[in-house]
């Protein structure tokens, strides 16, 4: 059964959650914006899964290769 | 004080600033460094401003000079970065996804050094009619634009 509470006891990290809810909700969503700042680092210098933007810029790259690999086909069969 | 002027930095302890960093080294499996140089000067830099009113460039100032410090030895500029544009999350949900998303990018820019003030002053002030902005009472304030309300919560607690 839970008695009286002794502030002192309890852990620091359960006391800044407890006295300061907005502290709570602000660390979260900091650590959660730090995470993605790090992923599209990470994506930027090529390692794990690139961005949206990336992506895009990967395919038409792709496109563009293909196209000019075509193009070299047809002029040496010509 | 200003009229516009706000505790931006309240929400956020050293402590917050200690987890952010932690988790960003966590995350890339590495252990949370502290730098002995650049550490206590920015944790007291950081304590200082804490309850201080400040303008929003003055908020940033903050972030950018604790970054500039290097108090940690890992995720200098992403723990800082993030913590920047946290503190203005909750003003930028009035504001359109396009433009909300400059107004992030350029407070992490200024905050790691990419750009100078001048630049983030002049994209604050571009977007100045979407941000809820209090009046410029005074010259300083005309000068320095995007100064973003408090949230309404924190009008209330500060009445």
């Amino acid at each position: 059964m839970l008695g009286k509470i002794d502030l002192g006891e309890l852990p620091d990290y359960l006391r800044a959650v407890t006295h300061r809810p907005e502290a709570d909700k602000f660390l979260r969503a900091a650590v959660k914006a730090g995470l993605r700042l790090q992923q599209n680092e990470t994506a930027e210098e090529g390692g794990g899964t690139p961005s949206a933007g990336v992506r895009t810029l990967q395919r038409i790259k792709a496109s563009l290769r293909k196209q000019n690999f075509n193009r070299k086909k047809i002029c040496e069969t010509k | 004080m200003r009229r516009s002027d706000n505790q931006w930095l309240s929400a956020a302890p050293w402590d917050s600033v200690l987890t952010v960093n932690k988790a960003l080294c966590q995350a890339q499996k590495i252990d949370p460094l502290n730098s002995a140089n650049g550490y206590e000067p920015a944790r007291r830099l950081w304590e200082k401003s804490l309850e201080k009113s400040m303008s929003l460039p003055e908020a940033l100032d903050v972030c950018r000079d604790c970054h500039e410090l290097r108090p940690f030895t890992f995720n200098n500029g992403n723990t800082f970065a993030a913590i920047g544009r946290t503190l203005v999350e909750e003003q930028l949900k009035s504001v359109p996804p396009l433009e909300a998303q400059i107004l992030r990018t350029t407070m992490c820019h200024y905050i790691v050094g990419l750009i100078d003030r001048k630049e983030l002053l002049q994209v604050l002030r571009h977007f100045e009619s979407l941000l809820n902005v209090n009046p410029p009472s005074d010259r300083t304030a005309a000068e320095e634009p995007a100064r973003i309300a408090p949230v309404p919560q924190q009008q209330r607690a500060s009445a």
